[in-house]
């Protein structure tokens, strides 16, 4: 039975391939249409096919809970019953630019709470040819298997013992040529790491060549289910229909036109990396851990000295016109002289220049982009790989890992006196968390607020995380608008399911100072970002869009031949899709607490840079909190009612 | 560099800091630039352009002929001193002070 459902609407397929690891068998489950009108896709979808196939047995409220029972549940995210959701989204298979992506949720292993990522290029459009809306993978396999999906959308489990070890890179590839069959079109692979093998908490997915659904753990999900490479290949010729197929030929035109103006120059020219200077330069890049917001070495790490000193090529995923992805070219380890083996490159972004960059102290960008690397390598999510590792090293300097060549282990690699600025140690360390070796290893590989908890003494104080996921590269304490989102977002401190920073970044606010137009405006770019994730458009072309609610209703309308949809019912559903992420924590036990920041960002001024004496009381934060709240049309306590849910 | 006004504007001393594409093309991370205290937007472009011709094109808008008015092109902004951004609107009295630092960055925050 092949994924094609004469009775969705166009766009769509109207069902998921649900595969379950246990029993090896399979299933196409439909998909309503009103559900598939009301989630749009990707995150929107995949939020609602969380709470169909990852619901708690039965709804827990948090504030009730005790601790220890409250604990249990948060850390039950690596049992089987634990869902891993590949959404696509009508627009994938489009020739609209950007849109060949698709969303990957789960429920974190880090936070206990809804994992909602989003990754691009082939694979998305090979998932819905072959898998329909969506894939669910439930259960748990025996052995380490491959899960291929044959052109009919008929899965198959292999054993994939050999591929165990393998980085995500040479899994890929091994993949590949395992199931080469002459055909011009390669099968496309999702996999997972050593790191994902071993359950890192922060293990990543990695597809098409290194993209990464990286955040809150979903490579661990897939380890814990013994699955280390997802192969699929559809048919072309499976495509769903198009209701206006001349009409979106026609727009997406005139799309690409726009995608290649002003308002995406910084990422097609240099790149997010160009953000490094300029964050420095506000007083807004976080640094050794948090504790200082501007870096002396910025220059020496920043997109513009990248550009201009390093062999860098741009690359695009499928069917984008954009090309912000910059591959840096680097040296091995050593100077010109004593580096030995082949030149290593690196899908650089500004996200993962920072954490192993600034954050760590590392100024040599030669040995930030080893880094970034080897964390593609390993299936680790660069962002919380360099939080904890920040958080280590600041705990160590406290001396509250004092005998650190005694708590490495022997199997380590982690040189001992590890400190801020030490590019190899933090790169040696990278490997021993990747395959949690050593006690150092094992306790990193749990995230900053596990080992924080673990080693105590008041680390958690300075463990930057917001709900169990470590903080992006975005000072809070200078960015008042993201301080509220980042506390808020359903998946913790992550800046891509709000794109709060956008005020904070122009006229409309003082994003040094609070006031009580916060909440609103933290609301409405949750919105914003839902209607993203789920139409599913990337973000660099936000600005590129004239009126992006019409457009996209009317792009939408184009795709689905429903005419009667229009702006207001997007931004109903996308309301209705942050409701719906909410309302998926509170079921596994969310408490008002955990809608917070770091006690450092709540009790420490900022002490350099433009913004130093500027701080974010508890208070502020609060009065924020509530008046988002109250923008959301959440109760009092911050909960959603559950009755507005029904779809 | 010494603008012409026929007006009894102050001129004052500050610097404008480049970023991104703009300091790549520019060859320079900072150009000192000595402009009326209530210059504008537009204005200011002028200036700039004048002093840095590879900015036209990459982030001011107009031509070096002289036959449209030059503007910070879109996709870009200002910040004053790292602390304030400035209004788009270009026909508005910057009101600068003798050291301020203008920022010329692109307004896209995204990483």
């Amino acid at each position: 039975m092949n994924a094609t459902n004469g009775n969705a609407a166009k766009g769509y397929r109207g069902r998921a391939l649900v595969v379950d690891l246990t029993t090896g068998e399979h299933r196409w489950d439909p998909i309503p249409v009103a559900v598939l009108r009301a989630t749009i896709g990707g995150i929107g979808l995949g939020t609602w096919l969380l709470h169909r196939y990852g619901a708690p047995t039965a709804d827990h409220d948090g504030e009730t809970l005790t601790d220890a029972d409250r604990r249990r549940l948060l850390d039950s995210a690596l049992e089987p019953e634990n869902p891993l959701i590949f959404a696509t989204s009508p627009l994938v298979g489009t020739r609209l630019t950007t849109s060949s992506k698709f969303a990957v949720l789960t429920r974190s292993p880090l936070t206990g709470f809804i994992a909602d990522g989003l990754s691009s290029s082939h694979l998305a459009v090979e998932l819905k040819r072959a898998c329909g809306d969506a894939l669910v993978v439930v259960g748990r396999a025996t052995t380490s298997t491959l899960l291929q999906i044959d052109a009919d959308g008929t899965p198959r489990l292999l054993p994939a013992t050999d591929l165990m070890g393998l980085s995500t890179m040479d899994t890929e590839a091994a993949v590949k040529q395992m199931l080469d069959d002459g055909s011009r079109r390669p099968v496309r692979v999702a996999s997972i790491g050593p790191a994902g093998e071993r359950l890192v908490r922060f293990a990543s997915i990695a597809n098409d060549g290194g993209r990464q659904a990286g955040r809150c753990g979903p490579g661990a999900v897939m380890g814990s289910k013994n699955l280390k490479a997802i192969a699929i290949r559809g048919r072309p010729d499976s495509d769903p229909p198009i209701a206006d197929a001349d009409g979106l030929r026609e727009y997406s035109r005139d799309l690409s036109r726009r995608s290649l103006g002003a308002a995406t120059a910084k990422y097609r020219e240099l790149g997010t990396i160009a953000n490094v200077s300029v964050f420095n330069r506000l007083g807004t890049l976080p640094t050794r851990n948090f504790q200082q917001s501007t870096f002396e070495q910025a220059e020496a790490v920043s997109g513009e000295a990248l550009h201009q000193t390093r062999a860098t090529r741009t690359a695009h995923c499928a069917n984008c016109t954009i090309g912000c992805e910059k591959i840096v070219t680097v040296a091995p380890k050593g100077d010109g002289a004593t580096s030995t083996g082949p030149p290593i490159s690196a899908r650089l972004e500004y996200e993962s220049l920072f954490a192993l960059g600034p954050l760590v102290g590392v100024g040599d960008p030669d040995a930030v982009i080893r880094a970034v690397r080897r964390c593609d390598e390993l299936g680790l999510d660069t962002i919380s790989a360099g939080g904890v590792i920040a958080w280590a090293i600041e705990t160590a300097e406290r001396g509250l890992l004092p005998q650190m060549a005694s708590v490495m282990g022997s199997d380590a690699t982690t040189p001992t006196g590890l400190q801020f600025g030490d590019g190899e140690g933090v790169i040696a360390l990278l490997d021993d968390i990747g395959y949690r070796r050593g006690y150092l290893g094992n306790l990193l590989a749990d995230g900053t607020r596990r080992a924080a908890q673990q080693v105590g003494g008041g680390s958690v104080d300075w463990a930057m995380q917001v709900k169990g996921l470590e903080m992006p590269g975005y000072e809070p304490r200078s960015l008042k608008t993201l301080a509220l989102g980042l506390a808020t977002t359903p998946r913790g401190a992550c800046h891509n399911r709000t794109s709060a920073y956008d005020a904070d970044f122009s006229p409309d606010v003082d994003r040094l100072a609070v006031d009580d137009r916060r909440g609103h405006i933290a609301a409405a770019s949750e919105d914003f970002a839902a209607a993203l994730d789920s139409l599913i458009w990337c973000k660099f072309l936000r600005r590129a869009f004239d009126d992006f609610w019409e457009e996209s209703a009317n792009v939408y309308r184009m795709v689905t031949g429903w005419d009667d949809f229009d702006s207001a019912e997007l931004r109903r559903a996308a309301s209705h899709i942050a409701d719906l992420k909410k309302a998926y924590n509170q079921r596994w036990g969310w408490r008002r607490s955990d809608d917070t920041l770091p006690p450092r960002i709540l009790n420490e001024p900022l002490t350099d840079g433009v913004a130093a004496g500027v701080g974010l009381t508890a208070s502020e934060l609060d009065k924020m909190i509530a008046d988002y709240y109250v923008a959301r049309g959440w109760s009092e306590a911050g909960q959603v009612d559950a009755a507005t849910l029904a779809l | 560099m010494t603008i012409q006004r026929t007006d009894a504007g102050q001129l004052v001393d500050i610097t404008v800091e480049l970023f991104g594409t703009a300091r790549v093309k520019a060859g320079a991370s900072v150009v000192p630039l000595q402009i009326p205290a209530h210059a504008t937007l537009s204005e200011l472009a002028g200036v700039l352009a004048r002093q840095c011709p590879a900015l036209l094109g990459n982030a001011i808008s107009g031509d070096d002929e002289g036959s449209s008015a030059p503007m910070i092109q879109q996709g870009y902004v200002i910040n004053r001193n790292g602390l304030e951004f400035l209004s788009e609107d270009g026909v508005v009295s910057l009101e600068l002070q003798p050291g301020d630092a203008l920022l010329l960055l692109s307004n896209q925050a995204g990483g």
